[in-house]
This record gives C-alpha cells, sequence and structure tokens, in this order.
C-alpha cells in the first residue's frame, strides 16, 4: 500500500491541523458494571477491569504523552463512606507499579440513618510515561486504580444505588464506573 | 517542505474519516496545587492557592475560533460539622482584565467526623473572544459560606483528625483542552 509523507496537513483556509502536540490521537475506554463491596480499611486494588493491572493502551510513539480518567459510583449504606482513590501504571505486564498522584481522587457519601445512596467521583491527569521508564514505541502502558476507606466509614459500595432505604446489592440505574484512556501526540 | 491542503483525510477502502480538524481536541495544558492549603476567612472572597489563582494557568490555541474545554478539580477536605464552598471561574486575553464566566461550583461536606475528603470536577466547553497567538489565562476564586466556610483543600486523611495531611498525595488541578472547530 502506498504511503504519503508529508510534513503538515492544512485546510483550504491556511490553518494546519493533524498531529499537533497535544492532540488526542487514539482512546480506550474500560468500564465495570457489576456491583463490589469491601469493608477493610487497608489499601486494596478496584475489583475488574479497574484494579487488576489489564487496562491498557498502547503508544505510537515514546514520545507521546497520556491522559489518564476515571470515574466511580460510590454507593452507602447508612451512615456515611468516605474513601480515598489511588492510580498506578507501569510499561508490560510485569515490574513494580509507579504512582500516578497527580490523579489520586476520594469520594465521600453521607446520609444520617439511610442507605442506597450513591455520588459519582471523577478525575483526570495527564502525564509522560517514558519520565522515569523504558518505554518504547508500541509498548502497553497499563493501569488500575487502588482503594482505602476512612477508618470511622470504611466500605465501598461500588456502583449500588437504590431510590429505597436500603443495603440490598441492587443497581437500579445502571452505573458503570469507568476508567478511560487516551494518547496524546507529542512532537518531541 | 511539502504540504497537503484538504478539509478531511479519508482512507480509500470505505472513505472513513482518518484525520479531520473540527471537533478534534488539539492540545492540553495542566496546572496542578499538591499542597495542603486551609483558609478560614469564611465568607470572604479570595483567589486559590498556587497555579489555581494566580492567573498561570494557561492555553495559547493553534486556532483563533477554537472553544476551550476548561476542567477544574478541586479536591475538598473537611473537619465538623461541615464546610460548603463556592468556587468562581475567571479568564483573561493575553493579560488583559479578568471575565468571570458560568463555570462556577460547589462543595458540601457534613459529618461529626474529621478528615472526609469529596473530590469535585468540572467541565465547561468556551467560546472566548480572541486572536489567533493570544495567550489565555484562568484562575478560580472561592469563597466559604458564613456558617461553615472552611476550606480545606487537599488536606485528606483516612482517620478522624484535623491534622494537615494529604496521605493519597492527591492534586487540585486546572485542566485546559483546545476544541478545534
Amino acid at each position: 500500500m502506498a504511503k504519503l509523507k508529508v510534513n503538515g496537513v492544512t485546510d483550504t483556509s491556511g490553518n494546519q491541523y493533524g498531529f499537533r502536540n497535544g492532540q488526542i490521537i487514539q482512546v480506550r475506554n474500560y468500564m465495570y458494571t457489576d456491583i463490589y463491596e469491601d469493608t477493610t480499611t487497608s489499601e486494596r486494588d478496584l475489583p475488574g477491569i479497574l484494579g487488576n493491572g489489564l487496562a491498557g493502551i498502547k503508544t505510537h510513539s515514546n514520545r507521546n504523552h497520556i491522559q489518564f480518567e476515571a470515574t466511580i459510583h460510590a454507593g452507602q449504606n447508612a451512615d456515611w463512606r468516605c474513601t480515598g482513590y489511588r492510580v498506578y501504571w507501569r510499561v508490560g505486564q510485569s515490574g513494580s507499579w509507579n504512582a500516578l498522584n497527580s490523579a489520586n481522587f476520594t469520594s465521600t457519601t453521607y446520609i444520617a440513618g439511610n442507605s442506597g445512596h450513591s455520588r459519582a467521583t471523577s478525575t483526570i491527569a495527564r502525564f509522560d510515561p517514558v519520565a522515569g521508564s523504558s518505554a518504547s514505541v508500541g509498548d502497553n502502558v497499563y493501569f488500575k486504580i487502588s482503594f482505602e476507606g476512612h477508618d470511622n466509614g470504611n466500605g465501598l459500595h461500588i456502583n449500588k444505588n437504590s431510590s429505597t432505604n436500603t443495603t440490598a446489592q441492587e443497581n437500579s440505574y445502571s452505573f458503570a464506573s469507568t476508567m478511560t484512556l487516551s494518547e496524546l501526540w507529542r512532537d518531541s | 517542505m511539502s504540504t497537503v491542503i484538504a478539509n478531511a483525510v479519508l482512507r480509500p477502502a470505505d472513505d472513513k474519516v482518518m484525520l479531520r480538524k473540527s471537533g478534534c481536541i488539539m492540545q492540553n495544558q495542566q496546572y496542578e496545587y499538591s499542597s495542603v492549603y486551609e483558609d478560614l476567612n469564611n465568607n470572604n472572597r479570595i483567589d486559590m492557592p498556587g497555579d489555581l489563582g494566580n492567573g498561570n494557568a494557561s492555553i495559547t490555541p493553534y486556532f483563533g475560533d477554537s472553544k476551550i474545554l476548561f476542567t477544574a478539580m478541586i479536591h475538598c477536605g473537611h473537619q465538623t460539622t461541615w464546610r460548603t464552598n463556592f468556587f468562581e471561574t475567571f479568564y483573561r486575553v493575553n493579560g488583559g482584565s479578568w471575565t468571570q464566566f458560568y463555570g462556577g461550583f460547589g462543595s458540601c461536606l457534613y459529618s461529626g467526623t474529621n478528615a472526609m475528603s469529596q473530590t469535585i470536577k468540572c467541565s465547561y466547553l468556551l467560546s472566548p473572544s480572541y486572536s489567533a497567538g493570544n495567550q489565555i489565562d484562568f484562575k478560580i476564586q472561592h469563597i466559604g459560606h458564613a456558617n461553615g466556610g472552611h476550606l480545606h483543600l487537599n488536606q485528606i486523611s483516612l482517620t478522624s483528625t484535623t491534622s494537615n495531611n494529604n496521605v493519597i498525595s492527591a492534586h487540585s488541578k486546572i485542566y485546559l483542552q483546545e476544541v478545534a472547530q
């Protein structure tokens, strides 16, 4: 197949477009729709694709950056739940995980004496996967999220929501907690 | 230098668009603040600390007609009994005067326990008036509720404490993206 190599693409008004610094050139989305509950207070990985380390994106250049986004639907049993979320990344499926502190986030859901409530929380961060690593062109960069509950209001209830005062495992409104990875083009 | 002039680039098999300008996110900029910051002035309107409020958060669009997707992410901590804060958003073009835009948001935490925290993230698509090559700066101001308006930015603990901890090392930020038209 023939390939056309050029240094730039412009529209008919003369504006350059095509790959420029910061342009999003691919997006990967991962979602978790089950209900998951956990009452431990120590740090643990989130369930499924959110925490098993298999959510990844393959970059087209070792210069490119990655934009990380996540949304968690934090349910609640009376009275309240408070959770911190930490984000980690690594190149390939082996080696140690690196902290992406810039993307860490929290949730608090509080209604006195009543259960079934839910609140969405989300995060966004941009980072360079090459800095401090040996990432190469075509490497997969993987991500995972961990969680840790407050000592006095621990308990994670992902995707649990109900319009009645219940602790039942209902996802009445089809919530999905998600992770979205985007590759950002960099000239250099 | 060779340059192809086109409004879209299609692949030959099915004319699927491989490259176009309209609607693409062309660039993004990130400005962060990771220290713990407390303001106990309640009902006074003041700039947020660091790059969140000093005007350093900026983007220079590639095109003169792009829109700007403004995203703010604020980690609001808490001390008993409750905390409510409001955040107002501003931009300026080429160092001019600040213009407030409809991008404000609020946070509310209520509990008898200390150190709860809530991440607030809001996005707004703006159409500021500017010319190609102009730099657009952004800042956030906050004002607390008169009866519970202390701000505990990035103050995050997982125990009941009023200490200035950020145990998960979270960063509050302004995140700017250029959306081509």
